[in-house]
C-alpha cells in the first residue's frame, strides 16, 4: 500500500525499469567483432579499400561491356529457363505430396510426419549450391543434374510453405464435412485444395523466381546454363563478355520478376 | 427437377484451357533444354557405389570441421554488423516516408535492385576476380548482398510506420536526425531486429556456399573434401553443415521470439 502511494506521488517513469541489459548486449556484440576480427586474421585496410577497389577494378577491367557474342547466349539462357520451368512444376506436385504428408489435417500418423519433416528440413537447411557440387559429383556434369539439383532444393522450400498453408486452411469447414460422413479423399478434394489453390499459386510462382536465379548459380558448379559463360569468361579475363552474360542475368531475373508479380496481381 | 450449379458457367472451359496451357509450358520447356536421359540412365548405374563408398564417417575431420564452422561464422557476423550499419544509413535516406530527397530516394531503391538481382556467387566470382583469394573477397561479397537485401527490407519496415509519427514530431519542431533517433528506430528496432536474424541465416548460408569459390569456412572445407574423392569426409562435413544449419536456425527463431513477444 505504502510502495503504491509512493509510486503514484514519484513522477512518471518514462523508462520501466533502470537496467543495464542494452550495456549488456553491446558489449557482447563489441566482444564477438573483436573475436571475428581477430580469429579470421583479417586486416582493417583491406576491408576498408575493398570495396573502393573492386569498384575501380570494375570500370576499369569489365566495362565497357563487349556484345559480340549476343547471338551465341541464348540457347544458354533457354536452358537455364527451362530448367527452372522443369524444376518448378515437378517439384509443385511432389512438394503438395509432401505438404500433405506433413500437415496435422491431412495426416494422422505422428511418425511419418516427423520423417518427413526431417527430410525436408535437411533439403531446406544444406545450401542449394552445395546439392549442386553434390549432385555433380555423384552424377557428373549435365543438364539433368540440374534439374536435380532444383528439385531438391524447391521441394525443401515449397514442401514446408505448402503444408503452412494447409494448416491455416484447416478448421470447421473440415469438421464440417467430416461430421456429414465425407472419406479422406473427399475431404481433401473439396476442402482442402479448393482453399489451398491461391496459396498454392503465389507459392510456386515465388519458387519460379528462386529456381531462376538458382538455375544461374548453378552452371557455376558445371550443372548447364548460362552460369558456366560467366565462370569461364572470367576465368579467360573476358570481363567485358562475362559483364554482358551477367547483364542479361539481370535482365532474366528482373523479367521473371515482374512476369510473376503481373500473374499474381491478374489471379489473387 | 431443376439442378443447381455448383461451378460458375464457363469455368469448365476455363480450367480446361488452363490445364491446356500449363501442358503446353511443359512440353515445350522440356523439349528446349534437351535432357539426355540415356546418359542420366548410363549413369545411374555408378550411383550405388557412389552412394555406398559415401556410407562412412571419418571422425578426424571433426576438429577441423568445428573450426572451420568458427571461421563461417565469425565471417558472416562480421559482415552482418557492417552491412547493418551501413543499412541503417542508407535506409533512411531510402524510405519514403523520411527521406530528405525523393530523388535519392528512388535511386537507393533502383541501384539496389539491380545489385540484388545479381546472385551472390556471380559477385563472389566478380570480386575474386579483382581482389583475389580470401577472407576480404568473402567480407566484400558478402557486404554487397546484405546491405542490398537489408536497405530494402529496412527501408520497407519504416515506410509501414506511416507519417503520421513523422508529422507530429516535425509539428513539434524535431530535427530530421531526432524524428529517426527518437520517433522511428524506437518504433522499427524489434523489426530491424527480425530482419537482420533473418539475414545471419542467410550469410552463413552465403558464405557457405562462397566455399565453391574459394572463400575460407566449412564450405570451403567440403568442396576440397569432394575435390579429392574423399567420400567419408565428405558425409562428415555434409552431416555437420546439415546440424549446425539446423541449431542457427533454431537459435534465431528463439532469439527472434524473444526480442518481439519479450518472453524471457
Amino acid at each position: 500500500m505504502n510502495k503504491q502511494l509512493t509510486l503514484t506521488q514519484s513522477r512518471v517513469l518514462l523508462k520501466q525499469e533502470k537496467s543495464n541489459q542494452p550495456i549488456l548486449i553491446v558489449i557482447a556484440i563489441i566482444a564477438a567483432l573483436v573475436f571475428s576480427f581477430f580469429y579470421l586474421k583479417i586486416s582493417l585496410v583491406d576491408m576498408i579499400v575493398g570495396l573502393p577497389n573492386f569498384i575501380l577494378f570494375f570500370f576499369q577491367k569489365f566495362l565497357p561491356a563487349s556484345t559480340e557474342n549476343l547471338a551465341a547466349y541464348i540457347p544458354s539462357v533457354i536452358d537455364t529457363l527451362g530448367y527452372a520451368v522443369v524444376a518448378t512444376y515437378l517439384s509443385s506436385i511432389l512438394a503438395f505430396i509432401l505438404g500433405i504428408l506433413i500437415s496435422e489435417h491431412t495426416n494422422k500418423f505422428k511418425a511419418i510426419r516427423l520423417f518427413v519433416r526431417g527430410f525436408i528440413s535437411i533439403l531446406r537447411n544444406i545450401p542449394f549450391i552445395i546439392w549442386g557440387a553434390l549432385l555433380v559429383y555423384i552424377f557428373g556434369i549435365g543438364g539433368i543434374v540440374g534439374v536435380l539439383a532444383l528439385l531438391l532444393v524447391t521441394i525443401g522450400f515449397l514442401g514446408k510453405s505448402y503444408a503452412e498453408s494447409i494448416d491455416e486452411i484447416a478448421g470447421d469447414k473440415l469438421e464440417a464435412l467430416k461430421a456429414n460422413g465425407s472419406s479422406y479423399f473427399q475431404i481433401l478434394v473439396h476442402g482442402i485444395i479448393p482453399q489451398f489453390i491461391p496459396a498454392w499459386i503465389n507459392w510456386t510462382l515465388f519458387a519460379f523466381e528462386i529456381n531462376v536465379r538458382a538455375s544461374v548459380v548453378l552452371g557455376l558448379v558445371g550443372a548447364g546454363g548460362i552460369g558456366v559463360l560467366i565462370d569461364t569468361n572470367i576465368n579467360l579475363f573476358k570481363y567485358g563478355e562475362a559483364l554482358t552474360i551477367i547483364a542479361v542475368v539481370v535482365c532474366i531475373i528482373l523479367l521473371t520478376e515482374f512476369a510473376t508479380n503481373s500473374i499474381r496481381k491478374r489471379i489473387l | 427437377m431443376e439442378s443447381i450449379r455448383v461451378h460458375s458457367k464457363g469455368s469448365g472451359i476455363k480450367l480446361f484451357g488452363l490445364i491446356l496451357i500449363l501442358a503446353v509450358i511443359f512440353i515445350t520447356a522440356v523439349s528446349l533444354i534437351n535432357l539426355d536421359f540415356q546418359k542420366f540412365f548410363e549413369r545411374l548405374e555408378n550411383v550405388p557405389d557412389v552412394l555406398g563408398r559415401m556410407m562412412a564417417i571419418d571422425v578426424s575431420v571433426i576438429p577441423a570441421g568445428l573450426l572451420a564452422i568458427v571461421t563461417t561464422l565469425a565471417l558472416s557476423f562480421l559482415t552482418l554488423v557492417v552491412a547493418v550499419i551501413i543499412s541503417l544509413l542508407l535506409s533512411f535516406l531510402a524510405a519514403s516516408n523520411i527521406t530528405p530527397n525523393r530523388l535519392l530516394a528512388d535511386f537507393i531503391k533502383g541501384f539496389f535492385a539491380i545489385t540484388r538481382s545479381v546472385p551472390d556467387l556471380v559477385w563472389g566470382l566478380m570480386v575474386i576476380a579483382s581482389l583475389g583469394f580470401g577472407y576480404t573477397s568473402g567480407f566484400i561479397t558478402m557486404l554487397i548482398s546484405a546491405v542490398g537485401y537489408l536497405t530494402k527490407t529496412f527501408a520497407g519496415s519504416i515506410e509501414e510506420a506511416g507519417t503520421d509519427i513523422i508529422e507530429a514530431m516535425r509539428s513539434t519542431g524535431a530535427s530530421w536526425f531526432n524524428i529517426i533517433f527518437h520517433g522511428l528506430i524506437p518504433l522499427c528496432i524489434t523489426y530491424f531486429f527480425s530482419w537482420i536474424t533473418v539475414r545471419f541465416e542467410a550469410n552463413v548460408a552465403e558464405s557457405i556456399g562462397l566455399g565453391i569459390i574459394g572463400v575460407g569456412g566449412i564450405g570451403l572445407l567440403l568442396t576440397k573434401a569432394i575435390g579429392s574423392y574423399n567420400y567419408p569426409q565428405t558425409t562428415t562435413i555434409l552431416i555437420m553443415i546439415c546440424l549446425f544449419m539446423l541449431i542457427l536456425e533454431f537459435t534465431m527463431t528463439k532469439l527472434k521470439n524473444r526480442v518481439k513477444f519479450g518472453n524471457r
